[in-house]
């Protein structure tokens, strides 16, 4: 091996030493120690490896940011939860459909038998039943085939099945899939216990510390509607929307309160597949207050204000800029 | 702490700094790993063979970063960083490799993490071992011009 070629093996060797013990930098290394050019070549080499190699620990790290890989894989793990409540789901018609095809009269009322225990089973334990029967058109599209295989006998055991269905309480796999609005009403109800918040001013950077010991969600205050940052921060809280811990502020915005709670993400029922683009916007009929939520990322955001809807909606069109 | 949530721990800033590199965002960089990991947990759910985490995690993110933010291979594998990625670095973003071109930064960032030796590095980036050695030694040249040039200059 020449100087060069040990050169070019050389640059491959980490700084930080953990090479050295390699077979495959031996040789490299044995002629550095005899070559006293190559080996004071090494020597700077390694120095400045290890100074480049040292601005990399510098990089800050967001420190939210194993909050956030948790909540996106908690989600993901409900999603698939779901998806294989459809498979099931999809096996129990199957069962349904071949009895189904072969015609008679004695097997149509065993088809009949085998619905009705099908449905009952998943409408009291089957975690997907709520979603299979009254959201997803997917699903919804797989029982219309059913249906035309069956006739019209199965129809009205379908018929049944649907009614008893989309009364029963939603349960995915034990834990309870909610909607936005439903987690809207929490919020709404937390404004109206009119509690005191804890930390009052203005300085909204400072409440991100304040924010984290109390077991709050950490968010970047940078993607706060601008005008709402802009306007007069009142105060913040830490309160409890859907079971998790969720930072609520409250801003005045032209003498008017805005309240703001940014809840860490969670599986929502009816939203979109991914994190991305849930929302919701209605008018409480009792209170009069506007409530607005959208599912971003790992966080999802409640607006609430006596505003009019549409002016709500206006003041967080700005949201991100 | 549980497996997983140890692997994250273990995981979260090397795999952050190897994103930043790559995407220039934060905010890409956040999601980069974030999808990393979602990815990583449905592969363990669904039985796909067990990779080791040090490299499987890193290959993984890669993978997803050519497939998600309008970067290409080439034929020769070369990672290509289309104009939509064009790099928006804010202004207080520290990246110290950001001057490298687009071909030789995932070898360097990889390379200047220490966390894998130089036939990792090709597992990872699927590259032949010779291509990673190669692009090491001209990253490291490119860097030193770069610097000669910002003394001069």
């Amino acid at each position: 091996m020449d100087r060069e070629q040990a050169r070019f093996i050389l640059q491959s060797l980490r700084p930080d030493g953990t090479d050295e013990a390699s077979a495959d930098f031996e040789e490299a290394l044995g002629v550095a120690a005899e070559d006293v050019a190559l080996g004071a070549w090494l020597s700077a080499e390694r120095q400045r490896d290890a100074a480049i190699a040292a601005t990399f620990e510098d990089v800050p790290v967001p420190a939210f940011l194993t909050e956030d890989i948790l909540a996106a894989v908690s989600l993901e793990k409900g999603a698939r939860a779901s998806s294989e409540d459809l498979v099931a789901d999809q096996t129990s018609l199957r069962e349904v459909r071949s009895p189904v095809q072969a015609g008679t009269s004695d097997e149509r009322q065993m088809t009949v038998l085998k619905v009705e225990i099908a449905g009952t089973a998943s409408g009291l334990a089957s975690p997907a039943c709520s979603l299979s029967f009254s959201g997803s058109g997917k699903r919804r599209e797989g029982i219309v085939k059913v249906v035309f295989l069956a006739g019209l006998l199965v129809v009205g055991a379908f018929a049944a099945f649907e009614l008893t269905s989309i009364n029963s309480k939603p349960v995915a796999s034990g834990k309870e899939l909610i909607t936005l609005r439903d987690l809207s009403q929490e919020a709404l109800a937390a404004i109206s216990e009119d509690l005191p918040f804890e930390l009052q001013g203005n300085d909204l950077y400072s409440y991100q510390d304040w924010l984290e010991f109390r077991g709050g969600p950490r968010f970047d205050f940078r993607v706060l509607p601008r005008e709402i940052a802009e306007g007069n921060l009142l105060g913040c809280r830490v309160s409890t929307i859907g079971k998790a811990r969720a930072a609520h502020l409250c801003f005045e915005v032209e003498d008017i309160p805005v309240h703001v709670f940014v809840v860490p993400t969670m599986p929502i029922k009816g939203a979109p597949r991914g994190w991305r683009g849930a929302a919701d916007c209605w008018t409480c009929p009792e209170t009069g207050i506007a409530v607005a939520a959208q599912r971003l990322e790992s966080r999802i955001w409640f607006f609430l204000s006596e505003r009019e809807e549409q002016a709500l909606a206006d003041l967080i069109r700005t949201a991100g800029d | 702490m549980n497996q997983f949530e140890e692997l994250v721990d273990a995981y979260n800033q090397p795999l952050y700094r190897f994103a930043l590199s790559l995407v220039r965002d934060l905010d890409r960089a956040v999601e980069l790993v974030t999808r990393t990991f979602v990815i990583w947990s449905r592969q363990q759910g669904e039985g796909v063979k067990r990779v080791k985490a040090n490299e499987g995690l890193f290959s993984t993110l890669y993978r997803e970063h050519l497939g998600r933010f309008g970067s290409r291979v080439d034929n020769v594998g070369k990672a290509m960083l289309s104009p939509s990625v064009a790099p928006r670095v804010p202004g207080d973003l520290v990246e110290p490799l950001g001057s490298l071109d687009a071909d030789l930064l995932p070898t360097l960032t990889l390379f200047y993490l220490q966390r894998h030796d130089y036939r990792e590095i090709a597992a990872i980036l699927d590259l032949p071992i010779g291509t990673v050695m190669s692009r090491i030694a001209s990253g490291k040249d490119q860097l030193q011009e770069r610097a000669r040039g910002g003394k001069n200059g």
